[in-house]
């Protein structure tokens, strides 16, 4: 019984092997797939929705057509995201990484790395996919801004790639500190489409905490209508995507320090 | 080899907290299958998990080979474990599950092959895991803990749903391990299933460390070898007893005394010279499972309402 140690490999990084070993666990398992093909199906068939229901003389904008990657595609991969920390809960395997790779520490930032590179590339694959699906379910005038010559298109790509990649490190997050996936499922999407956009929109107070709300904030930065009314930013888009940024760094601060602490 | 030091860990704060694992202190040497016995909920599960850094020691320390698990670069390639047989995905295949497992301490995918083949499971490889049964997923979980080769293995309570074949062969390579230079800790609740592979024995109850020694040595210190004796005589037979110095106890009806030390034909000679009726003289061979019921009895933490 000997252990053959592959020269080439045995001189990277145990970050190297905590990638490989993430890679691995996402590509032999089915439900991944089935999450991407939801937030296809969500993305791609509100964007046909709203490319086929525009009417009048303006054209249709990429981030209209591009709303339902944004308000449904992106949370559903946030809940893919918290699953890889939840799944590992569930089945007791969380012992197993652990005792495998005992920083903690490094197998969170990989998860979350993992989670967000994957979003961030999906996210960006369904809102071209989204502007190709929209226009074709258009006259060709409404669905001239969707052109994939248009600038506006890929500024938007990178907007709402870069919000996706946020959004899986909260998910990663939130499945760390919760371990359930029924509760990080719960927060993960009731947070952003229900809870914020109540919030937003309560009488005297919506305007005051509004400019203040994570995900309303996201949704400005990548200049997407959603439920909210709107505020007087107290900062600008820039402002808005590092504000969500900071939020999101809290709570991926606070999951890392607790899972350091808790017992496996 | 495997030291503990003063290890605690306390569960809860306050008046409702528990000692799971109280002062624990002994070494796990190399060479030798070491059998951790305790009733359940005696604090072994805890043990090993805090052996292994997954559990934070209220107190104390647990090292292998002077290092604590968290410092160890690529654990694997040092300390096996097996916990808990269904600590695997049920959606992923047998292999996929030994490969991201490999890959986590750069151990090539060879390896994976290779203890498969080892644990038998080579024909069930693309299996999901949910679908094997406990044995199989028992062979899995050892599989596992072999990947790293490593020099220091973990069994917790390894033959549980086991056939008779597969207690066997786990048993067998326990021993192999053991004769290889391996330090190997097996935790289990049952003494008879000990007896047969473990050369040393740590028993713990209620988290206490009630005795490290060899399996031989366990048996002999609690209670083998005492004489049973019965006669219509008995007080005088227990004054002749004491006045060559053997050690007697009346036995609590009074109907009986039990001798310490001393062979039966001395008792029945020194009855014979001195005109004593005997009515029993038995030698009372305390069994292993005895010796272990007997020490562990005031640390069992589940016990069913006495009668």
């Amino acid at each position: 019984m000997t252990v053959q140690r592959t020269p080439r490999v045995a001189a990277l990084l145990p970050a190297v092997a905590a990638l490989n070993a993430e890679r691995i666990k996402l590509s032999t398992i089915r439900s991944p797939l089935w999450s991407c093909i939801a937030a296809a199906l969500l993305g791609l068939g509100v964007a046909a929705l709203q490319g086929s229901s525009a009417y009048g003389a303006a054209s249709l904008s990429p981030e209209r057509a591009a709303v339902g990657v944004a308000v449904f595609g992106v949370p559903v991969l946030m809940v893919l995201s918290a699953m890889t920390m939840t799944g590992e809960y569930r089945s007791g395997m969380i012992r197993t990484t652990f005792a495998a790779m005992p920083n903690r520490t490094l197998v969170v930032v990989t998860k979350a790395v993992v989670a967000a590179l994957f979003s961030a590339l999906f996210t960006a694959v369904l809102t071209v996919g989204a502007m190709l699906v929209a226009g074709m379910a258009s006259d060709p005038l409404i669905g001239a801004q969707l052109s994939l010559a248009e600038p506006g298109v890929w500024q938007l790509t990178g907007a709402l790639a870069l919000y996706a990649a946020l959004a899986a490190v909260l998910g990663v997050a939130v499945g760390a500190l919760l371990r359930h996936a029924a509760g990080a499922v719960a927060v993960l999407l009731l947070w952003p489409l229900v809870v914020e956009p109540i919030l937003g929109n309560l009488p005297d107070i919506g305007s005051e905490v509004g400019p203040f709300l994570p995900f309303g904030n996201a949704f400005v930065f990548a200049d997407v209508q959603w439920l909210y009314p709107s505020y007087s930013m107290p900062w600008d888009r820039l402002g808005s995507l590092l504000y969500f940024a900071v939020v999101v760094s809290a709570v991926f601060v606070v999951a890392t320090v607790v899972v350091n602490r808790r017992d496996a | 080899m495997i030291e503990l030091a003063g290890l605690t860990k306390v569960f809860g704060h306050g008046p409702g907290s528990t000692r799971a694992v109280d002062d624990l202190t002994c070494s796990i040497e190399p060479g030798v299958v070491t059998g951790f016995l305790g009733p359940n909920g005696a604090g072994k599960t805890t043990t090993m998990r805090m052996i292994l850094g997954l559990d934070h020691p209220t107190s104390g320390t647990a090292t292998i080979d002077g290092k604590a698990y968290r410092q160890l670069a690529d654990p694997l390639r040092v300390v096996g474990a097996l916990l808990d047989a269904k600590q695997a995905h049920p959606n992923r295949s047998a292999r996929d599950h030994l490969r991201w497992i490999a890959a986590t301490n750069r151990i090539a995918v060879t390896r994976v092959d290779e203890v498969l083949d080892i644990v038998g499971l080579t024909s069930v490889e693309d299996k999901k895991a949910g679908t094997l049964s406990l044995g199989m997923s028992q062979r899995l979980g050892i599989a596992a803990a072999l990947l790293g080769n490593p020099r220091v293995l973990l069994f917790d309570e390894p033959v549980n749903g086991l056939d008779p074949e597969g207690i066997r062969w786990v048993r067998t390579l326990m021993r192999t391990l053991a004769a290889e230079g391996r330090t190997v800790l097996v935790s289990s609740h049952l003494l008879a299933e000990m007896a047969n592979t473990a050369d040393r024995l740590v028993v713990i109850g209620r988290g206490k460390l009630i005795a490290s020694t060899t399996v031989a040595e366990f048996v002999a210190g609690s209670g083998t070898g005492t004489v049973r004796v019965r006669s219509p005589q008995l007080d005088t037979l227990g004054g002749l007893l004491s006045g060559a110095g053997i050690e007697t106890a009346a036995e609590p009806d009074g109907s009986a005394l039990s001798v310490r030390g001393a062979a039966i034909e001395v008792i029945g000679e020194l009855a014979a010279r001195n005109g004593i009726t005997l009515h029993e003289l038995s030698t009372q061979r305390a069994s292993l499972e005895e010796a272990y019921l007997k020490l562990t009895d005031d640390a069992v933490e589940y016990r069913t309402a006495k009668q």
